[in-house]
């Protein structure tokens, strides 16, 4: 397997429940940086979160977290 | 949007004027550790001899007369302080000192305890004394800020970024203290007079630089991608 990363649709699924990251970070539970930070690849959630984020955006972690070349 | 912006928000009256007190305590106590060292009036009043003597009597002092004040003629105005403070810590309202904050006590008493290392006696045990527990005190408050980061008092045990700053921060600062202590142990070979002047320096660059750490990820954390 070459070098991967993990990518994520978490804007476009936040914007598709017209959720604001403050908003999406109440119902998880986290700061609004946290949501930041995984949006910007910057941070890796736990399995644990990205199942709460996928939970509270109606969809599943699959969905929302996906695997994809380092440099692409 | 709201709880952001209200955590934000600026200070009220109330907490500024509490802020002016705590740093006029704080001053307060600062010329009242030079006045004792200076004019040693417990040694005169019980026969008690040495810095660190007069240093404590006047610590056992200040906490009992401030301790005595308080509960005679503050004391509801107190038990409300303490409410509203526990309620600000529920409320995540409480903030920690900012970093240059910090930065600036943490080498303001390092700057103290290097003037101490090479000034002449009687004043270098004088400043020493002043110095060394001041320094001491702002490394402990920046080895908490390390062990349990971010700009609240009290942290949200959930939140994963933290955690994720926490993991960087400590790798920095044991790096840092890794090739300081190398640096210390060269040093101690070919200059070993220097090693205790170099030792708070040492400390402090070792708690800065996870600081420096976390601003640089907090401040990537609020920009947008």
């Amino acid at each position: 397997m070459g070098e991967v990363r993990i990518g994520n649709r978490l804007k476009q699924w936040r914007a598709k429940k017209e959720l604001t990251q403050a908003d999406l970070a109440n119902v998880a539970g986290v700061s609004r940086k946290t949501i930041n930070t995984v949006e910007n690849g910057v941070f890796v959630p736990s399995v644990f979160l990205a199942l709460v984020l996928a939970r509270e955006l109606g969809t599943t972690v699959e969905s929302l977290f996906y695997l994809t070349p380092k440099n692409g | 949007m709201g709880k952001l912006k209200q955590l934000d928000g600026g200070q009220s009256p109330q907490d500024h004027w509490r802020g002016w007190t705590r740093w006029a305590n704080t001053a307060g106590t600062v010329v009242a550790v030079w006045l004792v060292m200076y004019f040693k009036p417990f040694a005169y009043l019980f026969g008690f001899h040495g810095q660190w003597a007069e240093i404590s009597i006047l610590f056992a002092v200040l906490i009992v007369s401030k301790a005595i004040y308080l509960w005679g003629f503050r004391r509801s105005e107190q038990l409300a302080e303490l409410a509203a403070v526990k309620d600000d810590l529920r409320q995540g309202r409480l903030k920690r000192m900012p970093l240059a904050a910090r930065c600036a006590f943490l080498l303001a008493t390092l700057g103290l305890v290097c003037i101490g290392w090479y000034a002449p006696e009687p004043h270098s045990t004088k400043i020493l004394a002043l110095a060394v527990p001041l320094f001491l005190l702002f490394a402990a408050m920046e080895l908490s800020t390390v062990l349990r980061p971010g700009d609240l008092v009290l942290q949200n045990p959930r939140d994963e970024l933290l955690m994720f700053f926490r993991a960087r921060m400590l790798k920095a600062g044991y790096v840092t203290a890794i090739a300081a202590l190398v640096g210390l142990y060269l040093t101690s070979l070919f200059a070993t007079q220097y090693v205790g002047f170099l030792l708070p320096i040492v400390l402090t660059v070792s708690l800065l630089v996870p600081a420096l750490i976390y601003h640089r990820l907090d401040r990537l954390a609020e920009t947008d991608g």
